[in-house]
């Protein structure tokens, strides 16, 4: 490779010439939510052992849990596991080599990214809902 | 470098086995994440009983157990890609690697252990 460059052949077209598109966009954030996913999963287990180990664990889960800043890091986690989940069908709809018409490619991405959003709020709304807050 | 590659690892190694893996278990996790959440809005809030009466149940800890397996196969799946993709070199290549084996099946063990705890109570 450094060779190549070297013989002062023109490099291949970086990022920044491309035109936006929700495909591309979907794909950066399938990428990022899976790896938020990733480190969420310590959240998971924290939760399982300190409901395990007992209510003082368990308690000190829930009042982090509780906190504005605990709320807006499990919202998050809500938010990055449904757009995973709605993002990931369209890769097993396209395993199957269907969809890939532009246009079909184009609604499958919106379509994800405005339900994993929509169900967010919705799960969060019901949450609030049921704990008679809202 | 390309010389030093010619030892197989990684993709070259395993790519079918780790592409069928990760479909499999998006397809298992796609009633399991629903679940998930579905019991997260249950219990959100819930008191200690509360939790300890629903994770007590043998069906909803069997499917935990399930979530968590197919989570951790299908995360060391894919954050081996992300490593494929930007952790070059062969040290820190390996050294990635290794980690992200042992951060799911820490995450794996530890979630597993909590789950039949609570469950058989030892």
């Amino acid at each position: 490779m450094a060779e190549t460059r070297q013989a002062g052949r023109p490099l291949s077209p970086h990022l920044q010439i491309y035109r936006f598109t929700i495909t591309m966009a979907m794909s950066i954030i399938h990428r990022i939510t899976g790896i938020g996913l990733y480190a969420g999963t310590l959240l998971l287990a924290a939760w399982l052992l300190s409901a395990a180990l007992g209510p003082d664990y368990y308690n000190l889960f829930q009042s982090v849990a509780g906190s504005w800043f605990g709320q807006l890091v499990l919202f998050g986690f809500t938010w990055a596991l449904l757009h995973h989940l709605f993002s990931g069908m369209r890769y097993l709809v396209w395993d199957n080599i269907r969809g890939f018409e532009l246009r079909n490619a184009d609604i499958m991405s919106w379509g994800a990214a405005v339900l994993g959003f929509v169900a967010s709020v919705g799960v969060w709304a019901l949450a609030f809902s049921l704990r008679g807050v809202l | 470098m390309a010389a030093s590659s010619s030892t197989p690892r990684g993709p070259m190694k395993s790519a079918t086995r780790d592409f069928r893996r990760q479909r499999t278990t998006a397809l298992a996790l796609i009633p399991l994440a629903l679940f998930l959440i579905a019991l997260l809005l249950a219990l959100s809030g819930a008191d200690y009983e509360t939790a300890r009466h629903y994770l007590g149940n043998p069906i909803v800890s069997f499917l935990v157990i399930l979530t968590i397996v197919s989570a951790v196969l299908h995360m060391r799946v894919g954050m081996g890609e992300v490593i494929e993709d930007y952790v070059h070199g062969r040290f820190f290549h390996v050294l990635a690697l290794t980690a992200n084996i042992l951060f799911c099946v820490a995450v794996g063990l530890a979630s597993i252990y909590a789950a039949l705890k609570i469950l058989i109570g030892f």
